[in-house]
């Protein structure tokens, strides 16, 4: 809970740096497919520079849309 | 196990339901257990203050809150604030807001068809077996709220620590470990 306790050894820091990154990620990669989508940009375009498949980033993302 | 539960006890685990379905978490850990206790008014926690709104508000900004991520990437040298005023001077003011990861779920197929059946996660369980222990090594028929607090407190891997002060901890620790 301490500021100095927040050593770079101690594990709960680093996966809590980690499982903030995973939550930075995703928001990020709403900002960044919402203004695809806006630019018009396909599913399969954004999938490709994703590195994900088409249909895992339309499922994941087509909500965001409706 | 269950049918060992002091009728406190049982309100605690039913409370505890209800705290992680008004939260949207999707199973029921430590955390919501503890909640619990304090909401059916069990006595250590009352004594140190800690209520079902106070510890409610501790774990909101508790880990993967917005406060804790911050200081999280701050110790491996990421700045959210600068990437977050980034996304809202270049993508509109509302944005960052908007992009809110959708990580919490309100419960898979099984439980939306079977109603009440939120899995405990596995701290969560195991506190439940070290309940039963503990009221076994103090020759009680009654798994009482102050043996689920005990075992809570006992319990590995849970975000306990991250919403309860060290001090509040030991002080509950000794004070539990004498009086069941």
């Amino acid at each position: 809970m301490d500021e100095d306790d927040l050593t770079a050894t101690d594990p709960a820091v680093g996966l809590a740096a980690v499982a903030a990154l995973h939550r930075l990620a995703e928001r990020l990669e709403n900002v960044h497919v919402d203004h695809a989508r806006e630019a018009g940009w396909s599913w399969a375009e954004i999938a490709a520079v994703l590195g994900v498949s088409k249909q895992a980033a339309h499922q994941k993302h087509q909500r965001r849309e409706e | 196990m269950f049918e060992r539960f002091s009728s406190e006890a049982r309100s605690t685990v039913t409370r505890a339901y209800d705290v992680r379905q008004r939260r949207g978490d999707r199973q029921i850990g430590c955390e919501h257990l503890l909640i619990g206790l304090a909401s059916a008014g069990e006595p250590h926690l009352l004594s140190e203050g800690l209520t079902e709104s106070s510890l409610e508000q501790a774990l909101a900004a508790g880990p993967g809150s917005p406060e804790s991520d911050a200081q999280a990437l701050r110790a491996i040298g990421i700045d959210i604030e600068r990437i977050r005023d980034n996304v809202d001077k270049v993508f509109g003011p509302e944005a960052w807001t908007d992009a809110e990861p959708a990580l919490k779920r309100s419960g898979g197929i099984t439980e939306r068809i079977l109603g009440r059946s939120a899995r405990l996660t596995p701290a969560a369980k195991k506190a439940l077996e070290l309940a039963l222990r503990e009221a076994i090594v103090d020759h009680s028929r009654e798994i009482s709220t102050t043996h689920l607090l005990r075992a809570i407190l006992r319990s590995p891997g849970t975000v306990v620590p991250a919403i309860v002060p060290d001090a509040t901890l030991a002080r509950l620790r000794e004070s539990t470990r004498r009086a069941a």
